[in-house]
């Protein structure tokens, strides 16, 4: 399949392929939801649960225990605890009055190093 | 060409504006699940006025429409046939964007509006889907989809794997519709 007739077709409906550096075929979301992105995108993330602790100053140092829809545990620590993402910024921590889940975490795509 | 008879369930105030106006509104969503456009049910009266009835209550009403329309611009995801072809869609999808590290771009828009809904990870899951569909039906011209969806409401029976399901016609392109033609029906037999 022509991959520019394939854009198009999304495109033409409203919706949106983008590149993204880093990812792989495996990284990918489908329709039957068994796999997911991995790494953050550039943009704007899905929304987040925590699990057991969470600290809320995404530095190199900081730990991580963090899970993402669809997305195992040690893959979204991974994710950020890479050092290809180690300057990323997270801004607008929401809580929005329900301590288990962050509602919109983006994150600051110009201070992010992509692998 | 095929003709088939669909009904729409909505309000009576709302029945006489697609008459009056001869144009059939809707709300755009993201995560329609299969797509935005104008939602019926497949030779299924009684599915439309249970809908009609719940959003609408004693407002309900139910408007006939006998869709004419040709084989190949009508998909059907209940065959093995439709849903072997939209998975084969999927697969290719899934292998070209593998290429070329492409995804689904969530806009911020749709962020909050996943962020707003009761269950989250449903709600994105079907925007995801609703996105394939729509670049399905485009890619291959599709005026109309069918597709039948359980009613848990009616599923008492399940110890007997008896299943109460309805066939949803969404129509893709609304020019199928000849608002002029719809024939309104409140039976409550």
């Amino acid at each position: 399949m022509d991959i520019n007739k394939l854009l198009k077709a999304f495109k033409d409906t409203g919706h949106e392929l983008v590149r993204v550096k880093g990812h792989s075929k495996d990284n990918i979301i489908t329709p039957d939801g068994k796999t997911e992105f991995v790494k953050p995108s550039l943009d704007v993330i899905a929304p987040i649960e925590y699990t057991k602790e969470f600290n809320t100053s995404f530095t190199k140092k900081s730990k991580y225990n963090v899970t993402m829809y669809n997305v195992k545990k040690n893959n979204f620590k991974q994710a950020f605890s890479s050092k290809n993402y180690f300057n990323i910024k997270v801004q607008d921590l929401n809580f929005k009055g329900n301590d288990n889940k962050i509602n919109n975490l983006t994150l600051d795509s110009s201070s992010t190093v992509a692998a | 060409m095929e003709e088939l008879p669909i009904y729409h369930g909505t309000s009576i105030k709302k029945a006489d504006k697609i008459i009056s106006e001869n144009k059939m509104h809707y709300n755009p969503k993201p995560d329609h699940w299969l797509g935005n456009g104008i939602y019926f049910f497949e030779n299924d009266y009684d599915a439309a006025k249970w809908w009609s009835k719940i959003h609408f209550h004693d407002n309900w009403i139910v408007l006939k429409y006998n869709l004419k329309i040709g084989e190949k611009e009508l998909i059907d995801l209940d065959t093995l046939h439709g849903s072997k072809k939209f998975k084969e869609f999927c697969k290719k999808v899934n292998v070209e964007m593998g290429k070329d590290e492409f995804k689904i771009k969530i806009s911020e828009k749709e962020n909050r509006y996943i962020n707003a809904s009761k269950n989250p990870k449903i709600c994105r899951q079907r925007i995801v889907t609703s996105a394939y569909l729509s670049a399905f039906y485009n890619l291959n011209h599709y005026k109309a989809c069918v597709k039948s969806f359980c009613i848990s409401a009616f599923n008492d029976l399940s110890i007997l794997h008896f299943e109460s399901r309805e066939r949803q016609m969404f129509i893709i392109d609304s020019s199928m519709i000849n608002c002029k033609n719809l024939k309104k029906i409140r039976n409550n037999v």
